[in-house]
């Protein structure tokens, strides 16, 4: 409801209207368009500080709405985070304000110029601040989730990364094996690219290295750029605290003259190797044996049609997408992607699928226009059931994230289409294998087990980490390929 | 001295969100102390505007 506005804050308006006009004078000298300049003048003055003072309701989530952030600021002082996600266009300037003004900084928004990004994490770093983003997708701190993160008990690791996915799960998979996470810390996907040059991500080994809640720090990401990898590396050699390193597609990490550091190839191992190194080397409780998951294939495998053996991997994160990728290669497989490994592996059409596919549906030509998948399961269901179509196709591999940000029922929402996927593979003659991971707790508010339910009763397999349901999908593929031999 | 990032981590969250309020309503949904600002383009989305206004104010 409107109020009536202060003293102060009325002087404050006067006071910035004659710097406006001042300047708005001083322009007009130099032939600046001043019908135009004083329009905005006037709208900015009237949005800045009329609204600012006098308007003040509800949005449709029932938190209270303010027009801007300075009154957002004088309304909560104590702030020390901005939450931005304004389309890209106007996002930085969003998030120099914020920084401007003392507040760290959450920039969910993609489509920032490299060249800002920089400058935004510089101007952070001048100030004491962290700028976690552009294009961030998650982050925990002292046990609040931020973007899409999932409802983790508080405790001794701390993780940091431009690797939004990748962090979900590493922190998921550490609150199953009865641990806690400190604060998560996403960076940004184009952090550790050698225009960025890891800003963030040793600030956020810093800020961890400084943290007393912390015990030991995981660094998860895709292989950084070259001389940022040498940055980051000298920075974790020096860190004082054990660091586990899981630098995903990059089998050739040296060993580090630090005994503090241990260097892990995928998500589970980073987790497990976290948690033991903060539990006085008690083994964590474990997820899935490798053995279990061989039976598991070998159960599977004589149930599918003699003409499938290719998997098709409909992803929403980008993380698991890659992850899954790699572990198919080792097991000698290739892989096929829009967003792949090896450049040669490129989709031509990345709407259409070839042999071994994985394809990010969260990749940049999916969501333009449209939300992320982890909201909006359209596209995927499209893609399911197209997948579907072809004969030779034998393992559906699917991930669903769960928690805060994500859709209210990520596997309700694909189950049609897992019906109408699996009725077209039985037209064929075929029997379609349908593989699931699912990311997420049982505190998360779509329900860890009821989600498991809801795709079982499907007719699908669940795994509780992305790696375990790719090595099932390559043991089982391999398998199928040696039928014929 | 503490700097605002220690403050971040020591203190917790206290959120001002800008953009999509269901970020917002996820914060609060955790008890995070969060207000909502009910964001639109500058200027009118005036590139122009906008920058000659960021320079005057």
């Amino acid at each position: 409801m409107a109020g009536p506005a202060s003293v102060g804050s009325v002087a404050q308006l006067i006071w910035r209207a004659r710097r406006c006009f001042l300047n708005v004078a001083a322009a007009f000298e130099s032939s600046m368009k001043l019908d135009r300049l004083l329009g905005g003048c006037i709208a900015v003055i009237l949005q800045e500080n009329i609204e600012d003072w006098l308007v003040r309701d509800e949005s449709a989530i029932g938190i209270t709405a303010m027009r801007t952030m300075e009154q957002a600021l004088s309304t909560q002082p104590k702030s020390n985070l901005a939450v931005i996600s304004v389309p890209g266009e106007y996002a930085a300037r969003e998030a120099r304000r914020a920084l401007e003004h003392g507040l760290n900084v959450f920039l969910f928004s993609d489509n920032v110029p490299v060249e800002e990004e920089i400058s935004l994490k510089q101007l952070a770093e001048e100030r004491g601040l962290l700028v976690m983003g552009p294009d961030c997708g998650t982050g925990i701190i002292a046990g609040s989730g931020i973007g899409f993160a999932n409802s983790v008990r508080q405790g001794p690791v701390g993780v940091v990364g431009p690797s939004g996915t990748g962090i979900q799960e590493i922190t998921t998979l550490v609150h199953r094996a009865g641990s806690g996470i400190s604060h998560a810390i996403g960076t940004g996907s184009r952090d550790l690219s050698d225009a960025i040059g890891g800003l963030s991500t040793l600030r956020g080994i810093d800020a961890l290295e400084a943290d007393p809640g912390t015990t030991a720090i995981v660094v998860v990401s895709k292989p950084p750029d070259g001389s940022t990898y040498d940055r980051v590396r000298d920075r974790i050699s020096r860190c004082s605290k054990p660091v586990v390193t899981c630098f995903l597609g990059k089998p050739d990490e040296a060993p580090y003259a630090s005994p503090h550091v241990a260097i892990t190839h995928d998500l589970d191992e980073a987790a497990i190797l976290a948690v033991r190194l903060t539990n006085g080397g008690k083994p964590a409780k474990a997820l899935s044996s490798a053995g279990k998951i061989h039976r598991r294939a070998k159960k599977e495998r004589p149930l599918i049609g003699p003409q499938q053996k290719y998997i098709r991997g409909v992803f929403a994160g980008g993380t698991f997408c890659y992850q899954a990728q790699q572990v198919l290669q080792q097991w000698g497989l290739t892989v096929h992607s829009n967003e792949p490994l090896d450049p040669s592996l490129k989709l031509d059409d990345p709407m259409r699928s070839t042999g071994h596919s994985i394809v990010d549906m969260g990749a940049d030509m999916f969501t333009r226009g449209r939300p992320h998948p982890m909201i909006d399961s359209t596209l995927r269901a499209e893609r399911i059931r197209a997948e579907a179509e072809d004969p030779e196709v034998a393992i559906l591999l699917l991930d669903f994230i769960l928690g805060y940000g994500a859709g209210p029922d990520p596997a309700g929402a694909l189950v049609e289409a897992l019906h109408d996927a699996k009725r077209a593979s039985r037209k064929q003659g075929g029997n379609l294998c349908v593989v699931t991971s699912l990311c997420g707790t049982p505190e998360d508010p779509q329900g860890l087990e009821g989600q498991a339910t809801t795709l079982e009763t499907a007719g699908a397999l669940v795994f509780y980490s992305s790696f375990q349901a790719a090595r099932f999908c390559a043991e089982l593929a391999v398998g199928l390929a040696q039928r014929g031999a | 001295m503490e700097t605002p990032l220690e403050d971040l981590l020591r203190r917790g969250v206290v959120a001002i969100n800008i953009g999509v309020d269901d970020f917002a309503a996820s914060l609060q949904s955790q008890d995070v102390s969060v207000l909502h600002v009910d964001w639109s383009p500058p200027a009118g989305g005036d590139q122009e505007i906008m920058d000659i206004l960021d320079k005057l104010l």
